[in-house]
């Protein structure tokens, strides 16, 4: 992702690239609780395989120069009311971009990729003598 | 395109198929060369049908690849619309709750759901291996009712029609030997 959205001022321009954005997006989304984390293909995967943390995993921005458009690929976990933590995400994703750059978020899609389920730990089971 | 498809399992099934038989007669003891050769010679002697035999060929195998690489086209449910944008969820997140969701039903032992959207209406199957001794009728009653309750609650979509087949009676529980 290329830096595309620059800001004049009188002082100089300030630029904030479309990563950026992605990253606080991504960030702000996963703060959120019933997110389990983000989908973020088979690209993604491959890179975190590799050891390198993608925090704009899952994210998608459109930004311009005063505003910016998200869409967020998540993964929710098991047990939770999706709609209304979509919604969460969606509130907290504008108020963290708006907050840390000034762009006005004119949407925020959430598709929801997948669900997490908690890993039963099965208790060992004990041996028991068969005589007594 | 299903029918493409089969045609072009078949003529690499054939191919393998002739090439194994080949590989498997070579390593008794035939000899290929001269097959091989009386095949080379007559591609080199036809080269207008050995042309086209490779157009053909090429063209299969980049279907072939194309079709292996191509990713699912899953169109998401729209649940909810905001303010904000939507929130969508692909089939394959609901088709994993509510197996989990019909999975806690006692009686129940395997489920294979499929959930289609059409027109703003979610249709759910679901084909049910069942625990011998189960009184049918009522276990699809408590399926059907749980799955939209579940359904209901956690992603929002009231309107939801289930259907279920059981599909088999499971025969694999072994009753313990002794009490």
């Amino acid at each position: 992702m290329v830096a595309e959205n620059e800001n004049i001022t009188e002082n100089g321009s300030i630029r904030i690239a479309n990563e950026v954005v992605a990253v606080i997006a991504g960030l702000a989304a996963t703060e959120v609780e019933g997110v389990a984390g983000m989908s973020g293909g088979v690209v993604g995967g491959i890179a975190e395989m590799l050891g390198k943390k993608n925090l704009a995993k899952g994210v998608k921005v459109e930004v311009g120069e005063k505003e910016a458009a998200v869409d967020l690929f998540i993964i929710v976990s098991y047990g939770i009311a999706i709609p209304e933590v979509a919604y969460e995400v969606q509130n907290n994703v504008k108020k963290a971009i708006h907050s840390m750059t000034g762009l006005d978020v004119i949407e925020v899609n959430v598709h929801i990729q997948g669900v997490q389920f908690p890993q039963e730990e099965k208790p060992e089971p004990e041996l028991q003598p068969r005589v007594k | 395109m299903i029918l493409a498809l089969r045609a072009m399992l078949f003529l690499c099934s054939l191919l393998v198929l002739v090439s194994s038989v080949g590989i498997m007669g070579a390593a008794v003891g035939w000899d290929p060369s001269f097959t091989l050769n009386m095949l080379a010679q007559w591609l080199v002697a036809n080269p207008l049908q050995t042309g086209l035999i490779g157009i053909f060929a090429f063209a299969i195998a980049v279907f072939g690849i194309s079709l292996s690489l191509r990713s699912s086209q899953e169109v998401p449910a729209i649940i909810k619309k905001t303010n904000l944008g939507v929130i969508q969820i692909s089939l394959q997140a609901l088709e994993s709750l509510v197996r989990r969701a019909a999975s806690e039903i006692e009686g129940v032992r395997t489920i294979e759901p499929t959930i289609r959207h059409r027109e703003g209406k979610f249709e759910v199957h679901l084909a049910l291996e069942v625990v011998p001794d189960t009184n049918i009728p009522s276990l699809a009653d408590r399926v059907q009712t749980r799955i939209e309750d579940y359904l209901a609650q956690t992603v929002g979509i009231t309107d939801v029609q289930v259907s279920l087949t059981v599909k088999e009676i499971a025969t694999g529980l072994q009753k313990a030997r002794v009490k």
